[in-house]
């Protein structure tokens, strides 16, 4: 009967011209009485009773913007719920000299245009004492010229691209980077399939943006100089559907090795489209770090038998350990997961090592001083001082064998192989 | 050569689950007038469902494909009588946004249900690893199930629309509402069975991508859906058999130009790039699109299904 | 009519029943407006809206109040709803007013940005000349955008818009991706700009200026013209509107106002990106009217602050979310809760949130792009 009504003539549709007056108001109500919510239920760790913001008797309140909501939320949820486990952890513990954490997490969507009004969030309404992560290149380089000149401590900016020097090359104050970069991977992968492979050819499969071109320019530089050459390149955008035109272009220039950078959605059906055109070069593939993870072992199946990975992080140390005994009921392992909780666990050591009355100057000053060659607890050293910020850049190679990534090298320092 | 043939033939695959999916996209536009954006969603919402019954309870492959089919069944049914029913006669755009906010739950309630699936997983199949060779060409199983699938769905289709009581009844409800209601077809009842017959299309679908795949997770049709509501409106938007072609041909376009321009440079600007690539394919849409602002199969005045 | 017919079965049950409307379109308009300001709502068409703006004039007074020192932030936010606000406006007036279903706004709101980006923060060139460039260039594309939409129409005209958007989000990822960038920062903004307050005033006045010439171009020849494009596209050719002119003018100035969106919305946000022109952001757009109400002004309004508003607020429940026994991973839910609320709103207000403040016990009926 519904479709017989007739629908109001137009006079009727367009009354919004006596509306918008009482509109306004009413809006503004609204508006105001939302945000005050807002505001009062998130509000927590204000400084009011000690010198630094964010840093109460019995709480530090600390801030992330992790999209969880929009395009990257695939990466950046799972990071988040790593971050809470490892808080959780040193809060039933104690907390740090006695102040449990307190973790606030602001979504921007993964939209840059977002990020400095989240960033401003938890800096201006939560009153936060330091920003922990900001999720994507482009979002923590917006988040940074939020913070630095206010002189906030920004710790770990996730994505291979984030800025953490100036262009000068020198550190930026107040930026301090834990991920490695996609260039010293680049350096490092190129050695070490030259070298140790002995890969005369090598192709490339990767990410087209400019971290793929970052690390596409020194896996090239490392291959000349170790002897070898990158035959043929192919990019890929992270919503390809269809990998056999990027196949039949690297097949035709005969590599070796096929470098595969980037994601592990694309990068295994990649590898998966090889195989069902019965494809595979002669010494098979060298993934990058996004897939040294288990499970990316587990989504090639068979396929991906004697697959070689490069990464960062070793799973026969104390941190992964405690790590996968905390997480024993997941039903899958997460390595973006695992990312949250060893960041959380530098943060955490970060903040211990701030003092007992902790300000954003002696924060800084541990940062900068109290991490020179730092046993991060998952395999790689972390040296920043006040001229160095940057991030670890210690790979080692894993290979795939029975679906398990098993380590066949140890770690190389990307200093070694490209000073 | 042999190359080139081996990027055609990817290219027909890829380009006939564009058209699997356009099939659906046309027939519920046709008959209930929604731009369903909520496709990608109601097939990603059964093919994680499969996953799950595979995985988990680990079921025999077939029976675990029965029960999902049927449970998209279902949920084609919820979908038509939770919200599609009170937004009828709402206007066109309205019903795509509703679509859209009917996607985002449905992608947050499957997330919510089946947290491993945020991340990509292998999506196992009796067919993986088979393949037809000829010479140093391949046709893999699932390729050939995707092509043998979808013409069978455009022939039973198009005979069901053709000839049986209720496909005419189908195609009377989408030429005219009025009339078909006078003539006595149970309207309401044509609307639900239409939902629920759309959503066991892109379930059909969503199976068969993940299958090609090899690897999914919650999100992995948004990025095929866009190529799929291109190749239905290429095909003009009322025809099956349009759709189908408008699929494949963006599918075609797609891996010929990734083959042809790969390695080449204009300048300082390397032509192999995907974002040249995915320009080309929009830009040719937009300029067909003006050439026949019907679509290129799309009939004038003409009114079929 | 022939072409209607192929659309949608829907639709032509309406356009029957429009068509006694459609018989006079040219003076509907006028009527309508005559009808809601007759007997009693006189004073509200022109006081209200006054009260209304001296209320958001004075919103910052109160913010310190409420807020002390977050009143700032809380106002960028508010700045935010405006800047929204305009590009519903401009969806609107192509839309909800001259019946064109265009998805392609969000082409116009990435490439504005991205000439102010270039202009301001590359070339140093003056911020406001830059923005004067950036909305000329609008102008010129939603010319060459709207010409061929003439000959496209109704599903194929959304999703050909559509294709225009990718086509335009994509090209400006190619030219952050060969100029090796990872966001577009604007770093050479006005000072003045960064001051919370003049920012919200300049965006505020700019707001009111865009609404009150919407206001009087809808009852001008051109908004009557639309309006009857709208009802009957045959009936109003038949009454002599010249059917090109005014699609084009419907075009050119929805891609201006968008345009000018766009700019404030990169100020506003420091950065441009390309998913400014995504699928997503023009969805976006369209979202805000047709929640809010097609063919109404304050319905642009509405829909900006829920589109706007609604995410920001979910954001703001702490994650994990603790309701009794049970730990919500709230931050992964947010998305469903806000369609949720999007599908509750178009269930229960078919015509748009606006609906709600046209009294008369008629149930409205939104009858927004009509293809």
């Amino acid at each position: 009967m519904r479709l017989q009504r007739p629908p109001a003539p137009v006079e009727q549709r367009r009354r919004g011209g006596s509306g918008v007056g009482l509109l306004l108001p009413g809006v503004l109500l609204f508006l105001l009485l939302l945000s005050a919510c807002g505001s009062t239920s998130s509000g927590g760790g204000g400084g009011s009773s000690s010198s630094a913001p964010g840093v109460s008797a019995d709480t530090i309140t600390i801030g992330g913007v992790l999209d969880t909501t929009g395009p990257i939320k695939v990466i950046c949820a799972p990071i988040l719920q790593g971050d809470q486990l490892y808080f959780n952890q040193v809060n039933a513990a104690g907390g740090i000299n006695g102040r449990k954490i307190k973790f606030i997490q602001v979504s921007d969507n993964g939209d840059s245009t977002r990020t400095r009004d989240a960033v401003r969030q938890l800096v201006e309404q939560d009153h936060v004492f330091a920003i922990f992560q900001v999720c994507g290149s482009g979002n923590a380089n917006v988040a940074e010229s939020y913070t630095v000149p206010r002189g906030i401590p920004f710790i770990d900016p996730i994505g291979g691209g984030s800025k953490y020097t100036d262009q000068n090359g020198k550190a930026l104050p107040w930026v301090w980077m834990t991920q490695p970069n996609y260039g010293d991977e680049g350096h490092v992968i190129g050695y070490y399939a030259a070298t140790t492979l002995k890969a005369h050819s090598v192709g490339l499969l990767y990410e087209d943006d400019v971290l793929g071109l970052q690390q596409k320019t020194t896996l090239a530089e490392a291959l000349q100089k170790y002897g070898s050459r990158l035959v043929a390149s192919v990019g890929y955008n992270a919503t390809q559907t269809d990998f056999s035109a990027a196949l039949q272009t690297l097949k035709a220039a005969a590599p070796d090795l096929i470098v595969l950078n980037g994601l592990p959605s694309p990068t295994a059906r990649f590898v998966a489209t090889a195989a069902a055109q019965g494809y595979r070069p002669r010494l098979g593939y060298l993934a990058n770090y996004p897939m040294a993870d288990n499970s990316w072992a587990k989504v090639l199946g068979a396929a991906g038998e004697g697959i070689y990975v490069s990464g960062y992080t070793s799973m026969d140390t104390p941190v992964a350990q405690q790590y996968l005994q905390a997480t024993r009921s997941d039903p899958v392992f997460s390595a973006y997961k695992f990312y949250g909780y060893i960041n959380a666990k530098i943060m955490v050591d970060a903040l211990r090592k701030a003092g007992s009355s902790p300000t954003r100057a002696s924060l800084r000053d541990a940062l900068d001083h109290d991490f020179v060659n730092y046993d991060t607890g998952f395999g790689p050293t972390l040296t920043w001082t006040p001229e160095r910020h940057g991030g670890v850049s210690d790979f080692m190679f894993f290979q795939i064998k029975q679906g398990q990534l098993t380590p066949v090298s140890s770690f190389i320092k990307a200093s070694a192989v490209w000073p | 050569m042999l190359a080139l043939l081996q990027v055609l033939l990817s290219g027909l695959v890829t380009g006939s689950l564009y058209g699997l999916l356009a099939l659906g996209i046309v027939l519920i536009y046709r008959t209930t007038g929604v731009l369903n954006f909520a496709y990608g969603a109601l097939a990603a919402a059964s093919t994680c469902l499969l996953y799950i019954l595979l995985t988990g309870p680990r079921l025999p492959f077939w029976l675990a494909v029965l029960l999902s089919l049927f449970f998209a069944l279902l949920l084609g049914a919820v979908v038509e009588r939770a919200f599609a029913r009170p937004l009828l006669a709402a206007p066109i755009l309205t019903k795509a946004i509703a679509t859209l906010a009917l996607a985002l739950v449905l992608q947050t309630v499957v997330q919510a249900l089946w947290p491993q699936l945020t991340t990509p997983v292998h999506f196992p199949t009796p067919f993986e690893g088979h393949a037809l060779r000829l010479g140093g060409f391949y046709l893999s199983l699932t390729d050939g199930l995707v092509l043998l699938i979808t013409a069978l769905l455009l022939i039973v289709l198009q005979l069901f629309l053709l000839r049986t009581r209720l496909g005419i009844a189908m195609r009377a409800t989408a030429d005219g509402l009025e009339a078909a209601r006078l003539m006595g077809i149970p309207v309401g009842l044509i609307f639900l069975l239409v939902w629920m017959l759309t959503s066991l299309l892109a379930a059909i679908a969503g199976f068969l991508i993940a299958a090609r795949q090899t690897v999914i997770d919650v999100q992995f049709m948004d990025p095929v859906l866009l190529l799929a509501f291109i190749g239905a409106v290429l095909g003009g938007l009322d025809r099956l058999e349009g759709a189908v072609l408008g699929g494949v041909l963006v599918g075609l376009a797609e891996n010929v130009l990734a083959l042809l321009l790969a390695g080449h440079s204009l300048g300082a600007l390397d032509l192999g790039n995907p974002g040249i690539r995915e320009a080309l394919i929009f830009a040719g849409f937009v300029l067909l699109l003006l050439l026949r602002p019907r679509g290129l199969f799309g009939g004038a005045a003409l009114r079929r299904v | 009519m022939a072409m209607k017919r192929i659309v949608s079965p829907l639709k032509r049950g309406q356009v029957s029943q429009d068509a006694p409307i459609g018989a006079t379109p040219l003076t509907t308009g006028g009527r309508a407006e005559r009808a809601s300001g007759g007997e009693r709502h006189v004073w509200p068409r022109v006081t209200a809206p006054l009260l209304g703006l001296i209320a958001l004039i004075l919103l910052p007074s109160l913010f310190d109040l409420l807020f002390g020192d977050s009143a700032d932030f809380q106002l960028h936010r508010v700045t935010l709803i405006l800047i929204l606000a305009i590009a519903a406006l401009a969806q609107n007036l192509l839309t909800g007013y001259a019946a064109q279903p265009s998805l392609g706004n969000a082409a116009f709101f990435g490439v504005s940005a991205y000439l102010l980006a270039w202009l301001n923060s590359d070339l140093q060139q003056p911020y406001w000349l830059a923005v004067l460039v950036a909305l000329l260039a609008c102008a010129l594309l939603g010319l060459i955008v709207g010409g061929p939409a003439l000959s496209v129409s109704g599903a194929h005209l959304a999703i050909a818009t559509l294709g225009l958007v990718v086509l335009t989000g994509s090209l400006l990822t190619l030219w952050d991706t060969s100029a090796g960038r990872q966001s577009y920062e604007l770093t050479a903004l006005p000072e003045a700009l960064g001051d919370d307050r003049v920012l919200y005033y300049l965006v505020l006045a700019l707001t009111a200026l865009v609404f009150f010439c919407a206001f009087h171009l809808l009852r001008s020849r051109i908004g009557r013209a639309w309006i009857a494009l709208r009802d009957s596209e045959v009936a109003a050719a038949a009454c002599g509107v010249a059917l090109t002119r005014y699609k084009l003018l419907a075009f050119v100035v929805s891609a201006v106002l968008t345009g000018l969106a766009g700019v404030l919305y990169a100020t506003w946000g420091t950065t441009a990106t390309a998913s400014m022109s995504s699928v997503d952001q023009t969805i976006a757009f369209l979202t805000m009217i047709v929640v809010g109400g097609a063919g109404s002004l304050s319905g642009s309004l509405l829909g900006a602050l829920f589109v706007g508003l609604v995410p920001l607020l979910l954001g703001e429940l702490p994650d994990p979310l603790t309701l009794g026994p049970l730990q919500l991973p709230i931050a992964t839910l947010t998305t469903g809760i806000y369609g949720v609320l999007l599908l509750l709103a178009l269930i229960f207000f078919p015509g748009g949130l606006s609906s709600v403040f046209s009294r008369g016990g008629r149930l409205v009926q939104g009858e927004g792009g009509k293809p």
